[in-house]
């Protein structure tokens, strides 16, 4: 006797497990009916991936971003590892998304699968909040002012805000004993809260059967043929699923890796803006719209009208009939509020947050021999390199533009930051004055507002070596400067 | 062989008709009266107890986690006072046990002021700009003047102020005053 059937025997389910096996269900299957499995898969990613990483992890002030260079670089396939937990927690938002939505649609969270669905709802939060206590373990810029944003918002919660900020934090700020608390709720409390939740989750699953299924077998005896037993058909296109889904996270964790910036600094000198996680930038943008008067009311109160909806959902949807076509009202709702969530987060990603895409250096260049005129475009504060501080994504002189004696440059400004800034032809990176009134925009102190444009001509007449420079005070400082180069001869060129 | 489906008496074990706890019986003699009170008695009593344990595990892990409110930040010397001008600088201030950035100024001889550099609205970080005179905050926009008032954005109220002390020439910054 295999030792598999001994247990079995033993435990007394062969019974059970017969009838999970070989229960018929149709042959034609689409790849939504497996997001559910996809989501477990991509959790015991997490698990296996996080367990490694807690091995290497130091949650302190002092050790947790060197820690997590030393995975990054030192540990044997420590960046692997780490990518593939990064990309997991995104998959898993996305997978518990579209699982839901799937649900939605084919009205599974009826009677009497409502808590099916309730347990499912508990899992998109402790999703949220397996992600929201992750993000800060790095301890990077991003990591600390994104939870310094984050944990400040259940302030705008009446009475007891202020109190949940203080038990979050364990004090007005984050500190590292933030960083200890969340490490323990995202390596303890939270693995074992789902695994509580996703137990009910999957019995109620087993013990109400697919929605799917149930129609299956509603259908009459003649149609039946058409149905297949789940074990192995059924099994085998979902072991085909899981190898397309982790081809995909392999190949994502490969090719993209996950970001870390500089070391949190609580005095952020190198002036971060912080972003939020990219599942949020919805609601971030959002909040753009809404009046300052009801700010606290689109901080707290849509949210928690967000979930409100989603646990009254199977309570509120009495149609006799499950079928999308019968339920135009929910789907087309349902819809529109998608929609929205796409667009906003498309527009909260292109807005704000996410590194401007690199450009290939010549497109700033173009240059006309016969007229001996070269235009460099000049994009001050493009995406995030620096804190926003650079031109064309470049700082601290990473941007050469070399254009030969003799020749003319013009150049066109566009601030494309959110803060003020200018652009000047200056002697040096210390020289706070361009070369002559000519050689800058027209407010060079005072700076160009977000998105104005303008221009000026520079007339490349000495050879040698200058500095294009924002002169609004602090900047090129920070590092908002390239390096401009009059050769004696030669063509005009542009490096980043 | 026919299997006895019927629900059984929970006194006495005699099947019972319906979905009744107890027969009909043991209600008549009057036993399932006595039975019912003392199991409603000890059922209460495992609920109360369980429900006791809950109440002072999570008592004692909220006194635990929660920070308990000490004084305010202690005073933290930042220098004489002739060193700070009309504009901001800003300062690290580790007084209250951790680094945290106060905005300082010498508005007019002999008067400092001192803000907290976290936004009131959602606590990014402000920037002190000096050529217009305000405290603008990246994230959403919110607006200080030079006083720390709110003028523009989503902020509820002006920044933070830290408590200012000036003794023998230097200037003495304490805690963030709510």
């Amino acid at each position: 006797m295999k030792p598999a059937n001994w247990v079995i025997d033993r435990m007394g389910i062969r019974s059970f497990i017969n009838l999970q096996l070989y229960h018929r269900v149709p042959r034609r299957v689409s790849p939504l009916d497996f997001l559910g499995l996809g989501t477990l898969f991509v959790f015991i990613n997490q698990v296996v991936t996080g367990i490694i990483l807690a091995t290497w992890y130091n949650a302190s002030v002092t050790g947790a971003y060197q820690s997590v260079q030393r995975i990054m670089h030192t540990v044997p396939l420590g960046w692997l590892i780490r990518d593939l937990h990064y990309w997991g927690a995104n998959f898993m938002v996305v997978l518990v998304f579209l699982h839901m939505l799937r649900g939605y649609y084919i009205g599974a969270y009826r009677k009497p699968r409502e808590l099916v669905w309730l347990s499912g709802v508990g899992l998109l939060l402790i999703t949220i909040l397996f992600s929201f206590t992750g993000y800060l373990l790095p301890w990077d810029q991003q990591s600390y002012w994104a939870t310094m944003v984050g944990t400040w918002m259940p302030f705008y919660m009446p009475v007891i805000g202020y109190y949940i900020v203080l038990l979050m934090r364990g004090g007005p700020y984050i500190t590292g004993v933030t960083l200890t608390r969340f490490y323990a709720i995202h390596v303890l409390v939270l693995p074992a809260l789902f695994l509580l939740v996703f137990g009910l989750h999957f019995y109620m699953v087993l013990s109400k059967q697919l929605t799917m299924v149930e129609e299956a077998e509603k259908l009459p005896k003649e149609k039946q043929r058409g149905l297949v037993t789940f074990f192995p058909t059924t099994v085998f296109q979902m072991t085909m699923f899981l190898v397309i889904l982790s081809a995909a996270l392999l190949y994502f964790s490969i090719n993209f890796h996950a970001p870390l910036l500089a070391i949190a600094d609580p005095l952020n000198k190198a002036h971060y803006v912080p972003i939020p996680l990219w599942f949020f930038f919805s609601i971030y943008q959002l909040l753009k719209y809404i009046p300052p008067a009801l700010d606290a009311f689109g901080i707290i109160g849509l949210p928690t009208i967000g979930i409100l909806m989603l646990v009254l959902l199977p309570f509120i949807d009495k149609i006799p009939d499950r079928k999308p076509s019968e339920r135009k009202g929910y789907v087309y709702s349902g819809g529109i509020v998608v929609a929205a969530i796409v667009v906003l987060t498309y527009l909260g990603a292109v807005n704000q947050g996410v590194a401007a895409p690199v450009q290939a250096a010549s497109s700033y260049l173009s240059t006309n021999a016969a007229t001996k005129t070269a235009t460099l475009t000049l994009l001050g504060g493009y995406g995030t390199t620096n804190g926003g501080f650079n031109f064309n994504g470049a700082a601290n002189g990473a941007m050469v533009v070399t254009i030969p004696q003799g020749w003319t440059l013009d150049v066109a400004f566009t601030n494309d930051g959110s803060l003020n800034h200018s652009a000047a032809i200056t002697a040096s990176q210390t020289s706070s004055t361009a070369l002559a009134a000519t050689d800058e925009t027209p407010n060079p102190v005072l700076g160009d507002a977000p998105g104005a444009k303008s221009s000026f001509t520079f007339k490349a007449t000495t050879a040698g070596n200058y500095v294009i420079a924002c002169l609004v005070p602090g900047h090129i400082q920070l590092g908002m400067w390239a390096k401009l180069v009059v050769a004696p001869s030669g063509t005009p060129s542009i490096k980043l | 062989m026919t299997v006895d489906t019927r629900l059984r008496c929970s006194i006495c074990g005699n099947p019972v008709d319906g979905d009744g706890e107890v027969c009909a019986d043991c209600i008549a003699d009057g036993r399932a009266e006595r039975e019912l009170g003392r199991r409603k008695f000890l059922r209460n009593s495992l609920i109360g107890a369980m429900g006791l344990f809950g109440v002072g595990y999570l008592g004692l892990a909220l006194k635990n986690l929660f920070p308990a409110s000490g004084p305010l930040g202690k005073l933290q010397n930042i220098g004489p006072i002739n060193k700070f001008t009309n504009n901001y600088t800003l300062i690290d201030y580790t007084g209250a046990g951790f680094p945290d950035g106060v905005y300082v100024r010498q508005k007019s001889p002999g008067v400092i002021q001192a803000f907290d550099f976290h936004c009131a609205h959602l606590q990014c970080p402000v920037q002190w700009n000096s050529s217009l005179k305000e405290f603008q905050c990246p994230c959403h926009g919110s607006v200080y003047n030079a006083n720390g008032q709110h003028i523009a954005g989503p902020a509820p109220r002006g920044l933070w102020p830290h408590v200012v002390k000036i003794a023998n020439g230097n200037v003495y910054i304490g805690g963030q005053i709510d």
